[in-house]
Formats: C-alpha cells, structure tokens, sequence
C-alpha cells in the first residue's frame, strides 16, 4: 500500500484503517436514512447494532446501516448514539 | 448454544463444510448468510456480501464472526449458507505468478516512492483485532521503511 504522497499526516505515523468519515444523513422518524450525502437512498439492504465498551468512559453506540444510493454506489452509514452525528464507514 | 467459543468453532466447522460442498465446484463466494434458530422460538439472520469473492475458509469465517455478537439469544441450530457464488470464472487469475523478477521491480519501485515523498511514505497494513466489532481497531496501517 502506497500512501498519498500529498497527504503528509498519514504519511508520517500508523494509522487506523477505515475510520468513519462524517456524512451528511437525512434520516425518516423511525430512524432510516432516506438520503446520504445529498444522494436518496434507493434500497435499504440491512440493519444491525453495535454495542461495545460499554465499561469505558468512551462506549460505541452505534446503529448500522447498509444503503444503495439511487447512483447505485453501495455504502454502510452509522449514526452515533454516544456522541451524536453520521459517519460513513468502510469495513463495516 | 451461548458460548461465544463454542459458536465460533461451530461456525468455523460450518465454513469449511458448506466451502467442501460438491455443489460449489470451482464457483467462489460472493455471499453468504448465517442464520440460527433460537432458544425462544424465534430465527435470526444475517447475511454479508464479501468485498472480493473467495473461497478462502478463514476469510469467510472471520467476516462472519462479528456477527455472533449479535446474536439476541441463545441458539439451537446454526447455518452457514453460501447465497451467491461466482462463475468459474468469476475470479481472474494471475497470468503469471509473482516471481523475483517483479519482487525485484516492486522493492525497486517503492524504493522511488521513498525517495520522492520521504520516510514513512509506504504503508504496509497490519490486523491487529480483526474478530473486533467496531471496524476502525481491526487493522492498522503503518509506514514500512525495509
């Protein structure tokens, strides 16, 4: 794997693969996104939970999403439920 | 079932019977699901299409194995089934395996890429929890300088 050479922080130190990137989500009342990033969401594939750390200072609470996009890109959204906010995330 | 080891193992033994399958022949696995009949009564599903179809036993079962963890309940009976397979085909093959020759070449071409953007500026990735739930702490990538 070959880094950016323009990216010089990710360069420099190891790093975390996939981590979640900020999405900008509208979500139904019941919770479901109908639109990531400015794109609808043409189907809704799955649903899951994750639950974890709940002993630290800083558990994951997260609610799951696997969504194909009316352009057909497939693509997994979170929203947070510890800290608020969506993030896409790949790896998921 | 409510042991997590014991489901782990059981689901690798699945894998690599449901992969021995006649059936499958040379076909590799785009998707595949894990289902389970609960303790209560009641059934539960999950399915998981693979970034790169294979038919590779521990690929296949540490893809599913986050997914016990969300098991609601003890289990009575757990499945592996493969959902969709490719063609024969369905996977393209090297024309020519790899040999020194193009070690050579890579070692020499990455070799260049240090050259030019520096120290740390090829990464190699490194599992370092890959059964964890949350995907960002499941591997790392860091910089190689050999």
């Amino acid at each position: 794997m070959v880094a950016h050479s323009r990216d010089a922080s990710a360069v420099r130190t190891a790093g975390r693969l996939n981590e979640p990137r900020p999405a900008r989500v509208e979500a139904n009342f019941d919770g479901t996104p109908w639109q990531v990033n400015h794109q609808p969401v043409a189907v809704l594939r799955e649903e899951w939970r994750v639950l974890d750390r709940w002993w630290t200072e800083e558990p994951v609470v997260r609610r799951y999403f696997e969504v194909v996009l009316e352009s057909g890109e497939n693509t997994v959204v979170f929203h947070d439920g510890a800290g608020g906010g969506w993030f896409t995330q790949r790896g998921a | 079932m409510g042991n997590e080891l014991t489901l782990r193992r059981a689901l690798g033994a699945l894998v690599e019977t449901v992969l021995a399958r006649p059936e499958r022949r040379d076909r590799f696995v785009r998707k595949v699901a894990l289902s389970a009949r609960l303790v209560g009564g009641g059934s539960w599903r999950r399915s998981l299409t693979l970034r790169e179809p294979g038919a590779d036993g521990d690929r296949i079962r540490i893809a599913l194995a986050p997914k016990l963890a969300e098991l609601p309940e003890p289990v009575l009976e757990l499945r592996v089934e493969l959902v969709e397979l490719t063609e024969p085909a369905g996977r393209q093959l090297e024309l020519l395996a790899a040999g020194a020759e193009d070690r050579s070449r890579l070692r020499e071409g990455l070799r260049q890429v240090r050259a030019s953007t520096g120290s740390g500026s090829v990464c190699t990735v490194m599992e370092v929890a890959p059964w964890s739930r949350i995907p960002e702490t499941r591997a790392l990538f860091v910089p190689r300088d050999d």
